[in-house]
């Protein structure tokens, strides 16, 4: 098993990242669209929570947020992101510069594109560490490269001097996670870490950063719209439409009993799934100018009826560590598993 | 069935609403394209103001008049007159005729020239066909553009008309090598492997699918090119083969009128040059307009 | 319906002799309304594969039978008039799609090509075909840029299946879509199939769609098929070590599944200097001195239904880590 037990082990405990009701805005030339709207979710010490999300559900943008790395058309309206005491959103950028890459790190999606084209990748990693532990050049490059080899990059020193467009997708991957994780953050925000790259590559890299972070201890956050990811590396699940969380669940729960529509729809997308009644919330998610009255998912809910036109639901616990977003959240089980529960 | 019949009425609908609204389409467009608009007022104020010469210009613009040297602007002469006695003002006016006629036809006679050879070398990127036009492009930009010129005008005579082939002739390998750069990478597009793929003949690839979406870099390029033009006229005519004095011509103008400014004459010089200004940036705004209207994605339904 | 005989495609490499071999001697089969799923990863050289059979590159050499007529050596002329019977849905919807052309448009030029049909005629297969694929008269007038990957991609659908082809390569249809898109798309081309009886080859690196749509599967590895056979077999019982590595790398989306990951450590071959012997040798788990020696061909296998080219096909069968835990929706 590559995932801990999830049983029972959190809930009580501080969380080492505590988004509360988080805003932001981008301000186009097609007008305003609210990205994230009202986000609020915790992230346990040592947790890896997947963040499911499909295109335009703003996601992404998240994972900038706690980095403080929102930037124009892009604008935080409101909220806090709590981390060790502090709120992210109110610090100045010198202190959000000493926080991002020591503390709270970033592996993006596309890795090749993200790196410094003209800059040799031994130099990139290097310099991250450089900037936070403030030791020499000698001390960095020695750490370099033990995190090269940590991540699987055979030659290391060779590889050290290596441009980014001579690395394959894989490889360029693995040099973000190391350059990510060199200065052993308490938290990683992988955002699509392997999309794109080819199914063994993808577990490979899964498996590398799993075990990495286990090592250390590290929180993460993993965003990503694979459920396959989700069922094998996250010990909980938040889903993510239109810019809110409608469902946080532990990773078990949600694929045997979700209770949200949406939730439900990102389940029948799997093939292994669909039979017969399949719940479709058709097509991707809506964007909003403002936060709209009622539901979010009002527009394309097929259980949507006149009060989640008025009316924003509130939060309901189905169950221990699962709770949905929805007026009327019901837990339905897969068919073929056998046990359906009204 | 019914899908069908549906389609056929809202089509019908869309026909009958049509021409009521013509007029209110006018006022959106307006409001819809703002830079268009102005630059092509200006533009078009411009260009009639030439065509009109003859009935709006207070004096003769090739009349001397020795009473009458170098006098500052006043309400007999408004924008003065030059080192001749000529008006300034109506001088401005009838050089309007041919500094927008070259400047427009320069850029049309460029483009048309340009635009098809830069496509279809683009798309032939790499072979035979593209080398050899690319040296003769090579060939034409490398050619001193004033040699040129004398060696045109010692055959063809000195008229405006062939003002406007010289200044072409060296524009429009700028044009081909826009259009054959974006040609060079679109031809590799998923598109137009679709577009090959359900039967488009190559002529058909590049004038219907690749042409018209690789022409967005020429709107910016063509408002430089007017503008220069319009200065390589002046240039010309500098040295003797271009307009021949008294004709006027914004660019002479200025050329003449600047070796009287340090003598406190402004006159002379400055309107002429405004009247360039309010040209080319007419041109300029007329280019960006049409490069907005140009891009699909500003479509509504 | 078609059928691709020792198919070779090299791309020359500039400045130098050396090629890179990109398809290798690849022949396969595919019947009329049945899907063979083409798998491999990146660089195995499938969406070559497509391309060819398009005659979008020009095969270096092999065959490419279509009703009996070689398409690989098919004049020009003559290529065009079939083009109307095998079409290709390609993989970034929006890329594939002219930006200046409506949806309307884009769909129906196929239709004015094949100068088959009056405009009447045209407008009326425009309407059945947009049914087909799930769109609205209104999306007609629509461009690219206003409409939803997905919708996206059912334009480029509507526009293969417009002159009612025989067969459609469909390459990476799905890779960049959301998931649940996705699976909406893969229902819709399914029921396309059993509506029409058209063939697909359906190109993907993308294990459970290709589990779910394809009736037999062939794996490319490094431009040579190493195994093929029917979808349930395959997924079942795998012959071939890379088929298997593959799947067991595969993250099946249920908790309760458990990941036994068959990594393939090792250098991968350049394409430019292939080994002499079998491709898999440098990284296979199960590599014997003699697999260096001459490259193995694919062949059927006692006691499975499927072919592989695997000197050791026969012993490793018998083994254990030969199970990919099937997904109770493989419908084939």
């Amino acid at each position: 098993m590559t995932r801990p037990d999830a049983g029972g082990r959190r809930g009580t405990s501080r969380p080492i990242l505590s988004i509360r009701d988080l805003h932001v805005h981008f301000f186009t030339e097609s007008g305003r669209r609210a990205v994230v709207n009202g986000l609020s979710m915790d992230l346990q010490y040592g947790e890896m929570l997947g963040l499911v999300g499909e295109a335009g559900s703003g996601k992404s943008v998240v994972g900038l947020a706690c980095l403080g790395l929102v930037r124009p058309p892009g604008e935080i309206m409101g909220g806090t992101i709590i981390y060790q005491g502090r709120d992210l959103l109110s610090l100045s950028s010198r202190d959000l510069r000493r926080i991002r890459g020591s503390h709270i790190a970033l592996v993006p999606p596309n890795a090749r594109a993200a790196l410094h084209p003209m800059m040799r990748v031994g130099h990139q990693i290097a310099g991250v560490y450089r900037t936070h532990a403030g030791v020499g050049k000698a001390e960095a490059r020695d750490k370099t490269l033990y995190m090269l080899d940590a991540v699987g990059i055979p030659d290391p020193t060779r590889r050290f001097h290596a441009y980014p467009h001579e690395l394959s997708g894989g490889m360029a991957q693995r040099v973000a996670i190391a350059a990510a994780l060199i200065c052993s953050p308490k938290v990683l925000i992988a955002d699509e870490p392997t999309t794109g790259l080819d199914v063994t590559i993808q577990a490979q890299i899964l498996a590398l950063m799993n075990s990495l972070i286990r090592e250390t201890g590290t929180a993460a956050l993993m965003l990503t719209r694979d459920l396959g990811i989700v069922a094998h590396y996250c010990q909980r699940v938040g889903v993510l439409y239109a810019g809110q969380l409608v469902e946080t669940s532990d990773t078990n729960a949600f694929f045997a009993k979700s209770a949200h529509p949406y939730s439900q729809s990102l389940l029948n997308s799997i093939f292994s799934r669909r039979r017969g009644n399949t719940v479709k919330m058709l097509g991707a998610p809506p964007t909003f100018s403002e936060l709209p009255t009622g539901c979010v998912c009002k527009a394309r809910c097929p259980w949507a009826t006149d009060i989640c036109q008025t009316e924003a639901p509130t939060w309901r616990t189905m169950g221990p560590g699962q709770e949905v977003r929805c007026h009327w959240a019901r837990r339905t089980a897969p068919v073929d598993k056998g046990n359906v529960e009204t | 069935m019914s899908v069908e019949v549906k389609a056929a009425d809202q089509s019908q609908a869309a026909h009958v609403t049509s021409r009521a609204r013509k007029s209110v389409t006018a006022l959106m467009f307006i409001s819809a394209n703002p830079v268009l608009v102005a630059g092509a007022v200006a533009t078009i104020a411009l260009l009639l103001m030439g065509l009109l010469a003859p009935i709006i210009a207070p004096y003769p613009p090739e009349t001397v008049d020795f009473n009458a040297i170098s006098l500052a602007p006043s309400p007999t002469h408004i924008f003065g007159t030059d080192s001749y006695g000529m008006d300034v003002f109506s001088r401005i006016i009838y050089a309007a005729r041919i500094d927008m006629v070259v400047a427009l036809s320069v850029v049309a006679i460029s483009i048309i020239i340009g635009t098809p050879l830069g496509a279809i070398a683009g798309f032939f990127g790499g072979t035979i066909i593209d080398s050899v036009m690319m040296r003769f492009v090579d060939a034409v930009q490398a050619f001193p553009a004033f040699i040129l010129a004398v060696m045109t005008v010692a055959i063809l005579g000195q008229r405006v008309l062939d003002v406007v082939i010289v200044i072409a002739f060296l524009h429009f390998p700028s044009y081909l090598r826009l259009v054959r750069a974006k040609v060079l990478s679109a031809r590799k597009s998923q598109y137009a492997d679709a577009a090959r793929c359900i039967g488009n003949g190559n002529l058909r690839l590049i004038f219907r699918h690749l042409l018209p979406n690789c022409i967005d870099p020429i709107f910016p390029q063509s408002s430089l090119n007017a503008g220069y033009a319009i200065l390589l006229t002046a240039g010309l005519s500098f040295i003797g083969v271009g307009v021949r004095p008294p004709t006027p011509e914004w660019g002479a103008m200025i050329n003449l009128g600047s070796q009287h400014m340090l003598t406190g004459e402004w006159w002379t010089s400055f309107f002429p040059g405004l009247a360039m200004i309010i040209a080319v940036l007419g041109f300029n705004l007329v280019s960006d307009g049409l490069q907005d209207l140009h891009d699909p994605t500003r479509r509504r339904r | 319906m078609l059928k691709l005989e020792h198919l070779v495609k090299e791309f020359p490499i500039r400045g130098s002799k050396a090629v890179v071999c990109a398809v290798n001697d690849v022949s396969f089969e595919v019947g009329p309304g049945e899907t063979l799923g083409l798998v491999g990863e990146s660089g195995s050289g499938k969406t070559t594969v497509g391309l060819c059979l398009l005659r979008l590159t020009e095969p270096t050499s092999g065959a490419i039978r279509f009703r009996g007529t070689d398409l690989a050596t098919l004049p020009k002329k003559s290529l065009r008039a079939l083009r109307p019977s095998i079409q290709m849905v390609f993989q970034e919807p929006f890329l594939s799609l002219n930006p200046r052309k409506s949806a309307g448009a884009t769909i129906e030029e196929p239709l004015i090509l094949q100068r088959k049909l009056s405009r009447t005629e045209r407008r009326d297969r425009l309407l059945e075909v947009l049914r087909q694929v799930r769109l609205k008269p209104e999306h007609l007038n629509m461009y690219p840029h206003q409409l939803t990957a997905g919708q996206q991609q059912c334009v480029g659908i509507a526009r293969a299946m417009a002159t009612k082809p025989d067969f459609v390569v469909l390459d990476e249809p799905t890779s960049s879509l959301d998931p649940s898109v996705r699976a909406e798309i893969i229902d819709l081309l399914r029921e396309i199939q059993l509506d029409t009886g058209v063939s697909y080859l359906f190109i993907s690196h993308d294990l459970t769609t290709v589990q779910y749509i394809s009736h037999r599967v062939a794996v490319m590895y490094l431009g040579r098929i190493v195994e093929i056979g029917t979808t349930h077999e395959i997924f079942k019982r795998q012959l071939h070590p890379y088929t298997r590595a593959l799947l067991s790398s595969v993250l099946v989306p249920d908790p309760t599944s458990k990941l036994h990951m068959i990594p393939l450590e090792g250098e991968i071959p350049s394409p430019i200097n292939l080994p002499s012997g079998c491709y898999l040798a440098s990284r296979c788990p199960h590599v014997l001195p003699s697999c260096t020696q001459a490259i193995p061909e694919l062949r059927t296998v006692d006691g499975s239904t499927s072919a592989a080219a695997c000197f050791r096909a026969e012993e490793l069968l018998s083994t254990s880590d030969s199970e990919f835990v099937p997904d109770a929706g493989s419908s084939r």
